[in-house]
């Protein structure tokens, strides 16, 4: 067993320009490359850190935000329905109003109605009343009653204050009346035309010629004419008086 | 294996340098060695690495690592060195695993130049690391007469080196070439995975001891201020 020197300085020389060679090739590429992929792992890990950090701060705010906005939410919502409840209060009010006003309305018109009703049920009371009472006189009536119908007319005629009959002669005066007409529904005793006529002329102011007609359509009584001026005294008049005054 | 396998064998002779086969195995194994790491380089990915990448990078991480505990101050420079003395030893034990190759370690020759190296590595290493003065000082400590014993020291270690190595690639094999003689093809199977076994510890034996050599003679200075200073405590 002894050393081959060429093998010796072979191998040394092998094995220097290998480990120059794996320096190279080997060695340093490969510690870099571990260096590059740590540098670069610490790199993405802190930009994770960064980013996982920004993330959190985003976070914060976003629930601080949220908290904010939840406040205002609330504050919005409490003015809501503090708003609604005034509204309601107010809908309320005018609905009672409204409700109030048609009340009164739906009243008034019901009074209205019955008081349409009962002036239509009066009305046609007085009909019947005046059919009744007119069928009840027209069996009544005499030339006696009239006579006192006659009478009392000259009496009225007579009472008339000086204003009213100032009034009647001023109307003659202007309408330039030149006759009484006089209806009776029997013919009148000569007494009580003279009594009658009289009394008119004395209203009249003057002498204005009388006619006497005979109208059996007036029941019983007298209905003098003077121009505008009319002095009544008789059934049919009074009844028709009556019956409008029920529906007037 | 014979006997006269023990030695160096030349198989081709050019003028007077008659080339053996154990260093044109190393030779052809330094151009396999170089040309898997071209290769390998040539494909490193950053992102997304393949396979045969990780275990490459854990391996060297692995030895970078080894060294850097061994060696505080300026590890990288012996790392070169030393990962290649793993690398290269583990495989050039291995070849003797493919048949018709012997190891390159199974001779003397290369036992030697590699101890040789290693031997050559721990001056230049450690009179860089600290100086020509302060590296030689050691040498005479603690005591100047001290010296032959240190210059001993480095000798035999270094003769144990390249000894222990050849002698244990050469012992293995031929224990495996007897088992071959004797038990047939399948008995040596099992000592085929001793084998492997062997080739990775005396690999990683190899290459620890250069690097404690290495790293002795870089932190001697180290640890004798560091004991200065104890003593001044």
């Amino acid at each position: 067993m002894s050393l081959d020197w060429t093998t010796f300085s072979l191998q040394v020389i092998n094995f220097l320009v290998l480990v120059w060679l794996l320096h190279r090739l080997l060695f340093r590429p490969v510690l870099r490359m571990v260096a590059e992929r740590r540098a670069a792992t610490a790199r993405a890990w802190e930009e994770a850190e960064r980013v996982k950090k920004e993330g959190e701060e985003l976070r914060k705010a976003y629930e601080n935000r949220m908290a904010i906005w939840e406040a205002e939410k609330e504050k919005a919502r409490a003015k809501l329905l503090e708003e609604l409840q005034a509204e309601r209060s107010r809908l309320q009010r005018e609905n009672d109003r409204l409700i109030q006003e048609e009340r009164e309305r739906a009243r008034a018109v019901e009074a209205h109605r019955l008081a349409a009703l009962e002036q239509a049920a009066e009305t046609r009371a007085l009909r019947i009343g005046t059919r009744f009472v007119s069928r009840f006189l027209h069996d009544l009536v005499t030339p006696d009653l009239e006579g006192k119908l006659v009478d009392r007319t000259v009496e009225e005629i007579e009472r008339l204050p000086p204003e009213k009959r100032e009034e009647i002669r001023g109307a003659i005066a202007r309408e330039g009346v030149e006759q009484i007409e006089i209806r009776t529904a029997f013919p009148l005793e000569q007494g009580r035309r003279d009594r009658l006529a009289k009394a008119l002329q004395e209203v009249c102011g003057r002498e204005l010629p009388c006619q006497f007609l005979v109208d059996s359509s007036l029941g019983a009584g007298v209905r003098a004419v003077v121009g505008g001026w009319m002095a009544r005294a008789n059934v049919k008049d009074e009844l028709l008086f009556f019956a409008s005054k029920g529906e007037g | 294996m014979s006997a006269s396998g023990l030695l160096a064998q030349p198989i081709l002779r050019i003028g007077s340098f008659a080339v053996s086969e154990s260093a044109a195995t190393a030779t052809g194994l330094t151009i396999a060695l170089a040309g898997a790491a071209a290769w390998a380089r040539s494909r490193l990915r950053l992102r997304d690495p393949a396979g045969w990448q990780v275990v490459l990078e854990l391996a060297v991480q692995s030895i970078d690592s080894t060294v850097r505990d061994s060696i505080p101050k300026a590890p990288e420079r012996v790392l070169p060195l030393v990962g290649t003395l793993w690398i290269y030893i583990l495989f050039a034990n291995l070849v003797g695993l493919i048949p018709g190759l012997h190891s390159p370690t199974g001779d003397l020759s290369v036992t030697g130049a590699l101890a040789a190296i290693v031997f050559f590595a721990v001056p230049y290493y450690g009179v860089r690391a600290e100086g020509w003065v302060a590296y030689l000082r050691e040498y005479f400590t603690p005591m100047f007469w001290m010296f032959p014993f240190h210059v001993m020291s480095e000798l035999t270690r270094t003769l144990t080196l390249a000894v222990r190595l050849f002698g244990n690639m050469t012992g293995m094999e031929v224990a495996i070439g007897i088992l071959l003689l004797l038990a047939g093809f399948l008995v040596p199977v099992a000592f085929l995975f001793l084998h492997l076994i062997e080739a990775l510890l005396q690999a990683y034996i190899f290459g620890m001891l250069a690097l404690v050599y290495i790293a002795g003679g870089m932190q001697a200075l180290a640890d004798r201020e560091q004991q200065t200073g104890g003593t001044r405590r």
